[in-house]
């Protein structure tokens, strides 16, 4: 990863909304504004991967995690 | 100008192996029998990315880091995909034992990016490694929490720990 996608991560966490387990999808226009230095189809990627990585977490069973 | 941007390459080359070859003595020092992976743009180990990975190595399942200028991954398998050994990290993997964390040096944070603990106990042990690791000012993020309680253990038990 790079600096950048870590800012749009930091950002998306910020600004995600999650009902029901779910994340509500996030407008690509949005985020254009918010980062105008890098292109969509960037954006998407990186949106993409974050949403995979996060749904991931949010399904994780984490009740075997501790002693 | 032909001799300067010749001494100038020379001078960039010769940086070059001296990063090289400080990484590579870090990882025979740290390494201890497992594996460490570096990429090419990591230049020069930050003391806090060598503390996490010596005390994510202290766990014995641990087997696979790989470092690169932002992540640091830890686990006990790894993927290969082409030339890139990416230790797995992936929640719910059947076998893995493994963490993905996102180091943001500005901000002094560490983010868990992604866990897995597919034995018991060792979700909490790497929590331990890498908090144990931070120095004061520094802090550990996670995002998203729906872990049905777990980081809000973690919370109770380490104080540089925060939920976004």
């Amino acid at each position: 990863m790079d600096k950048d996608e870590i800012d749009v991560i930091n950002y998306l966490d910020w600004h995600a909304e999650v009902n029901d387990n779910n994340i509500k999808p996030f407008s690509i226009e949005v985020l254009k504004k918010a980062f105008p230095e890098i292109d969509e189809f960037s954006l998407k990627a990186i949106e993409s991967e974050w949403r995979k990585a996060r749904m991931r977490m949010i399904n994780a069973d984490f009740s075997t995690f501790e002693e | 100008m032909a001799y300067h941007s010749r001494t100038n390459d020379t001078r960039g080359h010769n940086e070059n192996v001296m990063a090289n070859k400080e990484v590579s003595e870090w990882k025979d020092r740290t390494s201890r029998g497992k594996e460490i992976f570096v990429t090419n743009t990591v230049k020069k180990i930050h003391p806090v990315v060598d503390k996490i990975v010596c005390r994510l190595l202290d766990v014995d399942r641990i087997q696979y880091v790989r470092v690169s200028q932002a992540d640091l991954y830890a686990s006990s398998e790894i993927t290969i995909k082409g030339r890139t050994k990416t230790p797995v990290s992936t929640p719910g993997h059947k076998s893995a034992i493994g963490v993905h964390l996102i180091l943001d040096y500005p901000y002094n944070t560490i983010q868990f990016y992604e866990i897995t603990s597919a034995k018991r106990g060792y979700g909490g042990k790497m929590v331990k490694a890498v908090l144990s690791s931070i120095p004061e000012g520094w802090q550990a993020l996670v995002a998203m929490d729906y872990s049905d309680g777990f980081w809000d253990r973690m919370i109770e038990k380490y104080d540089n720990i925060s939920i976004i």
